[in-house]
């Protein structure tokens, strides 16, 4: 116990609670990052962060609850790489195919500066003990079921959460 | 003709950021707080391990390093280089909470170097 102890790993508590691709990143960064400090890590995977739990990962950018995102072109000279595409969110929402064309850029830009994929975080952080939960109050509304998910997956509920968060130094919703 | 310059202003350089009303966010790097005297002593290092993570953005240096300093024993020492911004100070933190101490924090060629002795 942290608490009490104060040679007791520190303990940081996350909720992902988002599926697109923009919001899967802090979780997993965080979460790594603080396992490979030795801290204790727990991440509740909840609502729309839920498919992050799958073996294949298909999380996409959205223009929606993104307003004036800015897109960045993974090809050509720096010059033109630094420009900030400005994506009208009303637009770029309705028109078919987006989605995807803004994840591919996305994925490249990210591939071409350094930065893990999605899945390589989240394999590092199972490396490194994180420990993960998946919602059943989720998996229930939306019919998920626990062979979906990658073995190391655990499910609860709030309580479970709760529990580990209450002694947590570091608790955040994601 | 005011639709046939507005298409060429992406392409004009960074200036269209104010053109188009955005701001082109800066990364802000933050300065290495390393003891002086650690940066300024000549004495030689001598690491047991080379851990290269040049190229890699956060928080791809600290796992690495993490996963580096298991093979090592206590009071051997990794040498790391690195070329993201973030890593001195991110190092810095590392060391504070894992209790590995950082010997040395400097740049050569470019690239930020540490020298990490295990707990």
């Amino acid at each position: 116990m942290s608490k009490s102890d104060p040679n007791a790993p520190k303990k940081l508590a996350l909720i992902a609670s988002k599926g697109t691709l923009d919001w899967a990143y802090p979780p997993f960064i965080l979460a790594s990052a603080a396992a490979a400090m030795g801290w204790e890590v727990t991440i509740f995977f909840t609502f729309f962060g839920l498919p992050l739990l799958k073996p294949k990962l298909d999380a996409k950018v959205s223009a929606l609850g993104n307003p004036a995102m800015p897109m960045k072109m993974p090809f050509g000279s720096e010059e033109f790489q630094n420009i900030n595409w400005p994506m009208p969110n009303l637009v770029m929402a309705n028109m078919p195919g987006f989605e995807n064309i803004a994840t591919g850029l996305m994925k490249q830009t990210f591939k071409n500066k350094g930065v893990a994929s999605v899945e390589e975080l989240r394999d590092m952080c199972l490396d490194l003990d994180v420990k993960m939960i998946g919602c059943q109050m989720t998996m229930d509304v939306f019919g998920f079921k626990k062979e979906e998910f990658i073995p190391q997956a655990e499910i609860g509920g709030a309580a479970t959460f709760l529990e580990f968060a209450a002694d947590a130094d570091v608790q955040l919703f994601i | 003709m005011i639709i046939s310059e507005l298409a060429l202003l992406p392409l004009a350089g960074e200036e269209n950021s104010l053109v188009w009303g955005m701001v082109n966010p800066l990364p802000i790097y933050y300065h290495s707080v390393v003891p002086k005297e650690a940066q300024m002593t000549d004495e030689v290092i001598k690491e047991d391990q080379v851990l290269d993570c040049s190229g890699m953005l956060c928080p791809m240096p600290v796992v690495k390093a993490t996963k580096a300093m298991k093979e090592l024993q206590s009071g051997q020492i990794l040498k790391m280089l690195a070329t993201d911004p973030g890593a001195p100070p991110d190092m810095e933190a590392w060391s504070r909470q894992t209790g590995n101490e950082l010997l040395r924090s400097m740049t050569e060629d470019g690239k930020f170097i540490f020298f990490l002795k295990k707990k």
